[in-house]
């Protein structure tokens, strides 16, 4: 395992067209530690976590995974699609709409890519799928479509999904934000036993207890800046910068 | 009940020519399955044109899918078969010349092409792309993408169009008799010209082809419901 910090992202800036969405953003994520991002819509969050794995392609500035550049070789010159497909494989992602592939059960969602990506024979993906379906509390429901799964149970399955890969990091966006109140309950809960285990991730959210709780550190993005940052407790209990002052007043109260 | 209308209810003509005929309908069916398989990969690539990001090649395919899907069958059968040849030999300088049955497959072929190319787009844009992303993410490349995750989704949402439309291209099978290819149709024109008696022979191959299609297009839409239903709950 390398020494370096399994996400750095420096300087991240990215423009649709005219419009800045991020000016410049810096941070870092300890091995093993949750990082939550909240900020109203609009602020940049979800752009920011996109341009991470490089679903978007960020304008200037650079991610770094484990020391290395995403966007560049390490001889100078951009990252060709091919090995970016290659480390794009060490994050993990959650979808706010799940997205899930709905022609395959559960389980099929879960090995595909450990199958066609990494290579593993078909034996020891289902093995490892079934893994991580238990690490979601789903095994029972591994051979089930997803259109015959909850919206919580979906997203379950696209947290195993992820973890499939066995990422250094996982990235979730905005996960509960298109569940019913009832099933956010499962998901969250799923989400803190993987951050008691142990994985690093980034999380954009708006349930503002789980931030509180299951975090190290929290970013209030406004604007594409990091306007605040620190250990919860502070951001929350004792938040220095007006506007999160004001976003914190409308969630809390 | 007037005579003619006697004579067109008795097929024991068409019954014994069954074997040739039977050729005949044979010959429809090598035409469609070759014609159906190039329309298919012929209409996926447009369709793939006109999915693209550059505006080039969505023009390009664009342009492919309204010239094809504009052209009556009949004239590009006749076109492929007799003047295809011509300029190709013009170009290359030697004589050319298609077999009936070439000619069939690459004209009907290209024809459903343009109509396999819209039904395959607007499946393709049907697809969430959110499933693209969720694919890109877990590392998979593009054309990973497409065979695991966007056509099987694809193709279980446009079957019962492609069925009307395979059902189309098997009629369509039968103007290949107008250049000599020995379809049913062409088999019943000769047996008619010896026998003299139309009204049972063009009636049997009408009922024949109403039969075959039927059943077939029943079967597959009866055997396809359930693998398709499955991904809606």
């Amino acid at each position: 395992m390398s020494d370096a910090a399994p996400i750095r992202v420096v300087e991240l800036r990215k423009n649709f067209g005219p419009l800045e969405v991020l000016r410049g953003v810096t941070f870092e994520v300890r091995r093993g530690s949750v990082v939550s991002m909240i900020g109203a819509s609009g602020s940049g969050k979800s752009t920011l976590l996109r341009c991470i794995n490089r679903l978007e392609t960020p304008s200037s500035g650079e991610v770094y995974l484990e020391g290395e550049p995403m966007g560049a070789r390490p001889g100078g010159g951009p990252r060709p699609l091919r090995e970016i497909n290659r480390m794009r494989r060490n994050l993990g992602m959650v979808f706010q709409q799940f997205n899930l592939w709905p022609h395959m059960t559960a389980l099929g969602n879960v090995i595909e890519a450990p199958l066609r990506v990494r290579g593993l024979s078909r034996k020891a993906a289902v093995a490892l799928g079934e893994e991580c379906l238990a690490r979601v509390h789903l095994s029972e429901k591994a051979g089930e479509y997803p259109a015959k799964l909850s919206g919580g149970q979906q997203q379950r399955v696209a947290i195993a999904r992820a973890l499939a890969m066995q990422p250094k990091a996982m990235l979730f966006d905005e996960p509960t934000s298109s569940l019913d109140p009832e099933l956010t309950g499962e998901v969250l809960q799923v989400m803190r036993e993987l951050a008691a285990d142990g994985t690093t991730m980034i999380v954009v959210t708006h349930e503002m207890a789980f931030a509180r709780e299951a975090s190290e550190r929290v970013l209030f993005l406004h604007n594409g800046r990091i306007e605040e940052e620190g250990p919860p407790e502070q951001l929350f209990g004792a938040p220095k910068s007006e506007r999160c002052r004001q976003f914190l007043s409308k969630y809390l109260q | 009940m007037s005579q003619a209308l006697l004579e067109s209810l008795d097929l024991s003509l068409f019954w014994e020519y069954r074997q040739v005929l039977l050729r005949g309908l044979a010959f429809n069916a090598y035409v469609f399955f070759s014609a159906a398989a190039l329309a298919l990969a012929v209409g996926l690539a447009a369709a793939l044109l006109r999915v693209n990001r550059s505006w080039v090649f969505r023009w390009a395919g664009t342009v492919h899918v309204e010239v094809f899907r504009n052209a009556p069958d009949y004239i590009m059968v006749v076109w492929v078969h007799f003047v295809l040849p011509l300029l190709l030999g013009a170009l290359l300088g030697r004589r050319i010349e298609f077999h009936p049955f070439v000619s069939s497959v690459i004209a009907l072929g290209f024809v459903y092409s343009g109509y396999f190319a819209e039904t395959f787009r607007a499946g393709i844009q049907s697809i969430p792309l959110g499933h693209a992303e969720a694919g890109r993410a877990c590392g998979m490349s593009d054309f990973q993408i497409l065979r695991r995750v966007i056509l099987p989704q694809v193709v279980r949402r446009m079957l019962p169009e492609a069925i009307n439309q395979f059902v189309s291209l098997f009629k369509a099978t039968t103007i290949v008799s107008l250049i000599a290819v020995p379809d049913l149709m062409y088999q019943v024109t000769m047996v008619t010209q010896q026998e003299m008696r139309p009204l049972p022979l063009y009636t049997g191959a009408a009922l024949t082809y109403f039969v075959v299609i039927y059943l077939a297009a029943s079967a597959v839409r009866a055997a396809s419901e359930r693998w398709r239903n499955k991904i809606t709950a």
